[in-house]
């Protein structure tokens, strides 16, 4: 007799859609987060808490990763790679460790990927050195539940038509857009004056409350890196567990450091042994097994549950657990709207802080020109207003263009200047991170954690086409800045990953040799366990993830039904 | 790295984490100043770091060492100049010694910024005769131009400056910003709700 029907490990976007489904269909449900439970009263605009300090991120000195980034070409042609701890490094891997995990303090702009993601080889043919894949299941498989995640996350939005445009089975959003910030009207015309066509952003925020007590956006203008205070963006907390625990059926145990997933001689998962918040080891017993930790964490969790059956950890057979490791490629940039150059009234207007940009670009999410190349896949400009945290950016002011620190009166004009001149107009540009040998998660043998297991080391190794197209986006962006009208236009594209936006790692694939997860995103050889974090993610579309892991999430809860 | 990181931050934003950059600065800076201590004597004067809360009063603090050095080297970094407040406005000090104080702070980090006033006054007691508070302000610009040039200085310095930055921007419910003077210089709107006493970050953990 098992414990719970099922145990979900990790609470966000993979965790939270399985938890509500199954509770609300009256099975019995535990889910562990390592974090802490913080509630909606917890969340204040504090760049403290958001930012400067360890509360929503493990501190570094206790739990680490090790990244493994290139350093140099062998005469061979091999490549040399340089470990760095993070605690050395100071470059946090962690993304909101707590009940609701990143999705607490994402920003919420979302996309869905395009029926073109799910067969990238297909689609667009091989590439070198990359290991593109077609997914085992199509768009239209997925968009019920794309559909399903506007309801249940509250994800506002404007369908429109246009040249990429995903098919939808509904005419449009169950919420409208989110109040726009005035300088949405400066982006529309710069970018028609180019025949380009601005797109809403959809986003995971509630415009007006809704019955279950969750208020609508009080437009605070903090909402990226921070915590919700009025229960708008749909983390996976606000949205998912909170109604997911309402139903009775769901128990939270937060804390909970799980340690290692166990099965029986048939190798089937009978337990997972974690270690609670007063530091004693226990276990949960369940009848089917979800992992949801983020995709560099998952891996590790299935590489360090090894036992008799499973000799080089859960799922690992053929040694693709952690293998094609994907972030975001692209880059970013910005512009300025300086306000002596304009009219008064217009930067009054522009000075205000609160209401979304909620504008995008994907003319180019395939890119057909001749000049630059045969037909391929391109990505998506996002446009956003700089994250308020006015510390960091004071702090990036105290270095001069020579690289001298700068103190006194000298730094006190520029502070001045930083935060009183302009309207710094942000943009990002996302594409495909291709997957390739070069990146992926393994253990550390040397670095261990708190807890005394191994971390994970993660190689962040990019493919030179990522730079290409991002290139390609970024001299399109420039020249949209520049036809909007901003000034001290900067940007660049590099292969250093957004920690952020992760997937990969355990794609799912119809080959067991060749994939770690079944078209279900159950592990080929654990018939009990499934992934629903992006792990199972095999090509990353160029959009962020989080929309699509939240439908994968609700599909996945569908399967398990029909199996428990 | 603490410089590259500027360029760093500006090319990739939001995407990546801006908490990255006082970890850096802290890993770096001490991995230099061990470097750049092992030819120094330190004077043994480390402070009793305890009791201070936000509502230390400033001018009380600062009468007492090693408050005093770096209230001197605050006003310095960060003057009193008819360009918004300076550093005592905004209870620089205090807010120091309440980072100072800090359970989360790492001992390694604490043992560094304070490592750094006996660097300095070692040096001004070379070249003025006196220890760096006791310096004119001539002297005392000299001396920080001077341990600027080295890595441990220049990243001591930056560090401090961050922590000035900090007492400048965080909510005033942490000792430093008060009544949002800050805020209000550089035009900054906060955000809503602020947090409460009871709920600044060290009560959330």
């Amino acid at each position: 007799m098992s414990d719970f029907d099922v145990c979900i490990i990790g609470s966000g976007a993979g965790g939270g859609p399985v938890a509500l489904q199954l509770a609300t269909a009256g099975y019995n449900v535990v889910v562990l987060e390592k974090g802490p439970f913080l509630k909606r009263d917890d969340f204040y605009k504090d760049e403290m808490a958001c930012c400067r300090r360890s509360v929503y991120t493990p501190q570094l000195s206790k739990e680490m990763h090790v990244i493994e980034d290139y350093a140099g070409k062998n005469p061979n042609g091999t490549y040399n790679w340089n470990s760095e701890s993070t605690y050395d490094s100071g470059w946090d891997f962690w993304n909101g460790n707590m009940v609701g995990g990143a999705t607490n303090v994402m920003s919420g702009f979302f996309y869905r990927m395009k029926p073109e993601d799910f067969r990238l080889k297909s689609e667009f043919g091989p590439i070198k050195g990359a290991n593109v894949a077609d997914w085992p299941i199509s768009y239209e498989q997925l968009e019920p539940y794309y559909t399903l995640a506007e309801t249940l996350v509250g994800i506002s939005g404007k369908a429109e038509t246009h040249s990429f445009a995903e098919p939808r089975s509904t005419t449009d959003f169950p919420y409208p857009p989110t109040r726009e910030h005035p300088v949405t009207d400066l982006i529309d015309n710069g970018c028609y004056e180019m025949n380009l066509q601005p797109l809403r952003t959809a986003r995971a925020i509630l415009p007006h409350a809704i019955d279950n007590g969750r208020r609508g956006c009080e437009y605070s203008g903090y909402c990226g890196s921070y915590g919700c205070s009025s229960g708008a963006k749909g983390s996976s907390r606000e949205a998912l567990i909170m109604p997911a625990i309402a139903t009775g059926k769901c128990e939270i145990r937060d804390r909970a450091k799980v340690i290692r997933i166990r099965s029986n001689q048939k190798g089937k998962a009978t337990s997972v042994e974690y270690i609670d918040k007063n530091g004693v080891t226990q276990h949960v017993s369940a009848k089917i097994f979800v992992v949801a930790c983020q995709a560099v964490e998952t891996a590790r969790l299935l590489l360090l549950s090894s036992d008799s059956m499973h000799p080089e950890g859960l799922g690992n057979r053929f040694n693709q657990v952690g293998k094609n490791l994907l972030f975001s490629a692209g880059g970013s940039g910005y512009g300025e709207f300086v306000y002596k150059e304009m009219d008064n009234s217009l930067a009054q207007e522009l000075k205000a802080r609160g209401p979304f940009i909620n504008r995008g670009l994907q003319d180019w999410y395939i890119i057909d020109d001749k000049q630059f190349g045969p037909r391929m896949k391109g990505g998506t400009v996002d446009f956003l207003l700089r994250h308020p945290n006015p510390i960091a950016r004071a702090n990036s002011t105290k270095w001069n263009d020579d690289g001298e620190l700068v103190w006194g009166s000298a730094l006190k004009s520029r502070l001045k200047q930083a935060f009183t001149d302009a309207l710094s107009l942000r943009f990002e540009i996302f594409c495909d991170w291709l997957p390739t040998d070069d990146c992926f998660v393994s253990l550390d043998s040397s670095t261990k954690d708190k807890w005394s297991t191994p971390v994970a080391k993660i190689r962040i190794g990019y493919h030179d086409h990522d730079i290409k197209v991002g290139n390609y986006l970024l001299d399109k962006t420039k020249q949209v800045m520049d036809t909007m009208g901003t000034t001290n236009i900067r940007g660049s594209v590099s292969g250093t990953p957004p920690q952020n936006l992760q997937a990969g790692g355990c794609r799912f694939g119809k080959d067991p040799k060749t994939s770690v997860l079944d078209a279900d995103c159950r592990i080929h050889t654990a018939e009990n366990v499934f992934v629903t974090d992006g792990s199972w993610i095999p090509t990353g579309g160029s959009v962020p993830y989080t929309w699509t892991i939240y439908a994968n999430a609700f599909r996945v809860a569908d399967i398990i039904k029909k199996q428990l | 790295m603490d410089k590259t990181l500027k360029n760093w931050n500006n090319s990739l934003g939001p995407k990546l984490l801006e908490k990255i950059q006082i970890s850096i600065e802290r890993r770096s800076f001490l991995a230099n100043s061990l470097k750049a201590a092992a030819g120094l004597v330190i004077l043994p004067s480390m402070p009793s770091l305890t009791g201070c809360t936000p509502d230390t009063n400033q001018e009380q603090l600062v009468a007492t060492q090693p408050w005093k050095t770096f209230a001197a080297v605050q006003q310095q970094l960060f003057p009193n100049d008819d360009n918004g407040p300076d550093a005592k406005n905004i209870n620089a000090t205090v807010y120091l010694k309440f980072v100072l104080d800090a359970k989360d702070t790492d001992p390694d980090d604490r043992e560094f910024i304070v490592n750094g006033i006996d660097w300095l006054d070692e040096l001004c007691l070379k070249q003025f005769n006196n220890r760096f508070s006791a310096c004119n302000s001539t002297q005392q610009k000299n001396s920080l131009s001077q341990i600027a040039k080295s890595d441990a200085g220049e990243r001591w310095l930056s560090y401090l400056l961050l922590l000035i930055f900090e007492a400048l921007l965080s909510d005033p419910v942490y000792g430093g910003n008060p009544d949002g003077i800050g805020w209000q210089w550089l035009e900054h709107q906060p955000g809503f709700p602020r947090p409460p006493t009871n709920k600044r970050y060290m009560d959330l953990t």
